[in-house]
């Protein structure tokens, strides 16, 4: 690394001779680095070679999906264990990183030599892996399985082009939970399904004392995206683009940021890495309300108490609920050696046997009809009322192609608009300037 | 990367010998042997090391995304780096970082290996805490201060207990990077401090004695003597230091993902979010291949600069 | 080394040039700035453990009082069950087990590689030396981080990702284990080797019976780098692996946060789970640890 000034050592020549390099080191030196360059002209260049795969481990399906934690971990095998119940050979293994790298993961998984047969994919994540998975149409039909069945939003969300590629588990709306301690403390009746915008900020208002704030806030533009759709209102074009100047998109952030700022029920969104700070204030009783979808029912009633725990829909501003319907459905790779025994093996864990077994055990509301009583029989009444509420009336969202990047994006850049560094509409700009828009 | 140069560490490369030691031909004109042996690790540096380098200079020329192949583009993914508002920004942010963290880290360990030098009651525990960080993952460190640097976190609530109003530490871009560089500190510092101990106890007691005689007050000492004897040492660790300084990723990623806004984006740190979140392999490595030159000219006028201020013997 | 006596000339000339009157100094400090120097010293390294002090307790905490409103360092309860919640919840038991695997193949993998190369250079003549240890000399300086890319697209093209094969390779071949084995082996004297030659051993047996030994304490120095760079590396185990049934440590303890947000009480008692090892090594071996890595910053001077 370092060539010392070149002292010649009174008793040896050594040093001279080190620093000098022969003509046949040159040579050595040159040669070494071209076939580096070739070496990685060739890495560069190759790629995309797609090895034949099986996906299979016999005659067990593998799949590839998040497991970061134990509690992930023994969701996926509940729909294992309820699939059985449908169809007692089926036999599926999993693996996968967390949440946060799935996505970033998937294509290079697809592509390897171990290719699962199954992937798991959230509504509205399909797009960039359409190319890489079988439609299922011809094959529910060969195995008798209907699709209408199943939740006709998931699956207009699961499909392109008029053809399904996934089979959804869960079709769970987006809700508002409240924390019904804090709100009895405040003197703050129960929410109705026709709760307004102002009905909201005045419980937000009434329970934001002694250092517990009345709602927190979440990242990403998801967070925006679900106040709009209780409204009926999109950002978010057919064709999959997100039009970043909406107005409508703008003042709903706006509202957001005033949450924060102006009306002060909120605390303001910190830069991070990957953590969602909603679901820890709201867990922690730092917080009376916050929104999320169905899922994580169970999670937050052990976090606060199962009777602590309301469920309320997202107001609107005219009181009338609308809902947006997020779920996860699984789909089979065109890299599978045998599609017809994955098919059969996400259609046993999206049956009504198995989607009653797991509504009844882990709360999620099931992405057929026939299963929704077991669900409700877990959940009690009133969410179920809500969620009937919510499903009634539910737009079908369409994705943004590149949903990754712009939550990527509007999740560093919103901060700003909290700090009041830059304004709402700064901020938008940067994001679709980021994205490429 | 399991790579073993760590920050601060690094060997002489004056090949010195020892004094009397006579030079001889090694017995046997052993070529092919000696090819042998040096096989393996040729192979592997070329492989691993040499070739990837190269290879981020030539995807350069590429649009290559891990979906679909990649298309040849020349020079196009260097000229609209130079004109991206946002790369130019990962610079200046990563030159800020470099620039405030390097002097701060080896001020503090400097003046951390000087005292410990001095009479300290438990010299050896204190050095064990101090290294604690150093030798953690540098995950485990981020991930510790991002729950203290909460709004709402511990160092807040300390310094409201002394009457400080609470720091946005991640909500405002400025206190980001401080924070970033708090990390940083806290990682590094106890093993520049070990190096450069290191490099004090290297100091024959004679000279320092001999000034002493003279008359030289601490502070001569420290400036005429102590200083310039331990300049290998230091020049060393500021170079290994720096290198690695214009790398930061990984406090970044856990802490603040390059927000708030792009206030601590280092060059790292959008080359990953560009490589691996927007799926731009190519544009990606156009990244890595400028950063490497950055480095090595921050380098190499660091190896030129040595002759200013380095005594070797 | 410092040839002490041009060195004290030179201190003498310079601090001759020094217009100070000599003071007679005491040589030693007295009994009570030395318990000054030492309380402030403590002081500043009890801040400097803040952290993990914090942590510590933080992990013993219920979950929903880690955003406590009032800061406390012991919350209502005190739930040493929590480790045990954190080694199930993120599988710590995996993620060490695999750590540990890999640093160990890591680290015994670099020994034997650097081991040959340096010997190559130090002690067999071979046509190129010069010109191929110039370039060993040449990556000693290259910033590792960056050839990520190339090299992940590498082991996509032989469809080697996800496998600690491809973890554990890249790592092995840093000129620095070369460099520092060389420069003591380097010191060892010719004579051991060519009286070894009379009584006719091999190159080999020389190696492994002569050199090998005598380099013994570089040898751990480069052991603690080894694993201690492969039980760290961060980066490129996130980007080569895939599976979470492969992650180390680091990976392990990131990828914690999931969809119903982040148990920070049991990410904190991983942490310290992760750090508790490092203290009792540190804790034991500091003077070994101290003069090893004095050792590799002067390789052998």
């Amino acid at each position: 690394m370092i060539t010392p000034k070149a002292k010649v050592h009174g008793r040896t020549g050594r040093a001279d001779r080190q620093c000098r390099i022969s003509r046949r080191g040159r040579t050595v030196v040159a040669a070494t680095l071209s076939v580096g360059l070739v070496a990685a002209a060739l890495a560069g260049c190759a790629g995309g070679n797609n090895s034949s795969s099986s996906g299979m481990d016999g005659k067990t399906v593998k799949m590839f999906t998040w497991v970061g934690s134990s509690d992930e971990h023994a969701q996926w095998q509940s729909y294992i264990d309820g699939g059985k119940l449908d169809d007692p050979s089926l036999s599926v293994s999993f693996s996968g990183p967390a949440i946060g790298s799935y996505y970033t993961k998937l294509p290079t998984e697809l592509k390897g030599s171990s290719a699962p047969c199954i992937i798991t994919l959230q509504n509205g994540q399909l797009a960039p892996y359409a190319s890489a998975l079988v439609p299922l149409d011809s094959y529910a039909k060969s195995a008798g399985v209907s699709i209408s069945s199943y939740d006709p939003s998931m699956i207009k969300q699961l499909s392109q082009g008029g053809k399904v590629y996934a089979l959804p588990y869960d079709a769970e709306p987006m809700v508002l939970y409240y924390n019904k301690k804090l709100f009895a403390a405040a003197g703050v009746p129960d929410p109705s399904t026709n709760w307004t915008t102002s009905d909201f900020l005045a419980a937000a208002k009434a329970t934001t004392k002694n250092g517990v704030y009345g709602f927190a806030i979440g990242q990403a533009i998801g967070a925006v995206g679900t106040w709009m759709a209780a409204n009926g209102e999109s950002y978010i074009s057919n064709a999959g683009k997100s039009d970043l100047s909406s107005a409508t998109l703008k003042s709903r952030f706006q509202w957001l940021v005033d949450l924060a700022t102006k009306y002060k029920v909120a605390t303001p969104l910190e830069a991070s890495g990957g953590t969602f700070p909603d679901i820890d204030k709201f867990g922690s009783g730092q917080a009376a309300m916050f929104l999320n979808g169905t899922w994580d029912f169970l999670h937050e009633s052990q976090q606060i108490g199962k009777d602590n725990l309301g469920v309320a829909t997202i107001p609107s501003d005219n009181g009338k609920p609308f809902g947006s319907i997020a779920g996860t459905g699984y789909a089979v790779t065109k890299t599978c050696s045998d599609k017809t025994a994955a098919f059969k093996a996400i259609a046993a864990m999206t049956s009504a046997k198995s989607q009653q077994f797991v509504a009844k055990s882990r709360s999620q509301v099931p992405a057929r009809a026939d299963s929704l009583a077991a669900w409700q029989s877990s959940v009690g009444a009133q969410p179920a009322a809500v969620v009937k509420a919510l499903t009634e009336h539910s737009q079908n969202l369409p994705a943004a192609t590149n949903a990754n990047q712009i939550n990527t994006l509007f999740t560093q850049y919103e901060v700003d608009a909290f700090s009041g560094k830059s304004s709402v509409s700064e901020v938008l700009q940067q994001v679709a300037a980021g994205a490429g828009q | 990367m399991a790579s073993i140069t760590p920050t601060g560490s690094a060997p002489s490369a004056t090949g010195a010998l020892p004094p009397g030691f006579r030079h001889r031909r090694v017995p046997g004109g052993k070529s092919w042997l000696g090819w042998i042996l040096v096989a393996p690790g040729l192979i592997g540096l070329v492989l691993f090391i040499i070739a990837p380098l190269l290879g981020s200079l030539v995807l350069g020329f590429f649009n290559y995304t891990l979906l679909g192949g990649g298309a040849f583009t020349g020079l196009a993914n260097f000229t609209h780096l130079f004109r991206d508002p946002q790369f130019l920004n990962s610079v200046r942010v990563t030159a800020i970082f470099v620039a405030v963290y390097t002097p701060l880290n080896l001020a503090l360990s400097l003046a951390m290996a000087l005292w410990l030098k001095s009479w300290v009651a438990g010299k050896a525990a204190l050095r064990v805490i101090f290294l604690i960080p150093a030798l953690s993952p540098i995950v485990v460190n981020a991930v510790i201060f991002r729950l203290l640097l909460q709004q709402n976190g511990a160092i807040n609530e300390t310094l409201a207990g002394i009457g400080v109003s609470p720091i946005p530490w991640l909500s405002d871009g400025n206190w980001a990077m401080v924070a970033i560089i708090m990390v940083s500190l806290w990682q590094s510092f106890g093993y520049n401090m070990i190096i450069l101990g290191a490099g004090l106890d290297s100091i024959s007691p004679d000279v320092i004695a001999a000034s002493r005689i003279d008359g030289a007050g601490p502070l001569r000492r420290l400036r005429s003597i102590t200083l310039p004897l331990l300049s290998p040492a230091l020049f060393f660790t500021t170079v290994l230091t720096v290198i690695g300084a214009w790398q930061v990723f990984i406090q970044v990623y856990i802490m603040t993902g390059g927000g708030p806004g792009q206030s601590t984006e280092t060059i790292m740190m959008y080359l990953y979010a560009t490589g691996f979140t927007f799926n731009q392999l190519g544009y990606a490595s156009a990244i890595a291949a400028v950063l490497f030159v950055i480095i090595a000219i921050v380098t190499l006028i660091q190896l030129w600069g040595q002759k200013q201020w380095v005594h070797y013997d | 080394m410092i040839d002490p006596q041009a060195e004290v000339s030179l201190a003498t000339r310079r601090a001759a040039a020094v217009t100070q009157p000599r003071r007679s100094r005491q040589r030693r400090l007295r009994p009570w700035l030395r318990a000054l120097n030492s309380t402030v010293a403590w002081c500043v390294g009890i801040v400097f453990a803040f952290p993990l002090i914090w942590t510590f307790f933080t992990a013993l905490k219920p979950g929903n009082e880690v955003f406590g409103q009032h800061f406390s360092f012991i919350g209502s309860q005190i739930l040493w069950s929590n480790f045990a919640d954190a080694w199930n919840a993120i599988n710590f038991g995996r993620l060490l087990a695999n750590s540990l695997i890999i640093a160990l193949i890591s680290t015994l993998l670099t020994l034997l590689v650097s081991t040959l190369t340096a010997f190559a250079f130090s002690r067999v003549r071979f046509r190129g030396r010069n010109g191929l240890f110039v370039l060993f000399l040449l990556t000693l300086t290259l910033p590792s981080e960056i050839a990520i890319i190339p090299l992940y697209l590498g082991f996509n093209a032989v469809d080697l990702t996800d496998t600690w094969t491809a973890l554990i390779l890249p790592g092995l071949f840093g000129a620095f284990g070369t460099f520092l084995l060389r420069q003591f082996m380097l010191q060892i004297p010719v004579e051991f080797e060519e009286a070894a030659r009379i009584d006719g051993a091999s190159t080999l047996r020389i190696l492994v019976s002569i050199i090998v030994p005598l380099v013994r304490p570089a040898l751990s120095v480069l052991a603690i780098f080894a694993f201690l760079g492969s039980w760290n590396g961060f980066l490129w185990p996130l980007i080569i692996l895939n599976t979470a049934s492969k992650w180390t440590i680091p990976l392990g303890l990131a990828g914690f946060s999931t969809m119903t947000g982040t148990q920070w009480q049991l990410l904190m008692a991983g942490c310290i789970l992760t750090v508790a090892p490092v203290i009792i090594v540190v804790a034991i071996s500091q003077r070994q640890l101290v003069a090893a890595i004095g050792a590799g910053a002067f390789g052998g001077r």
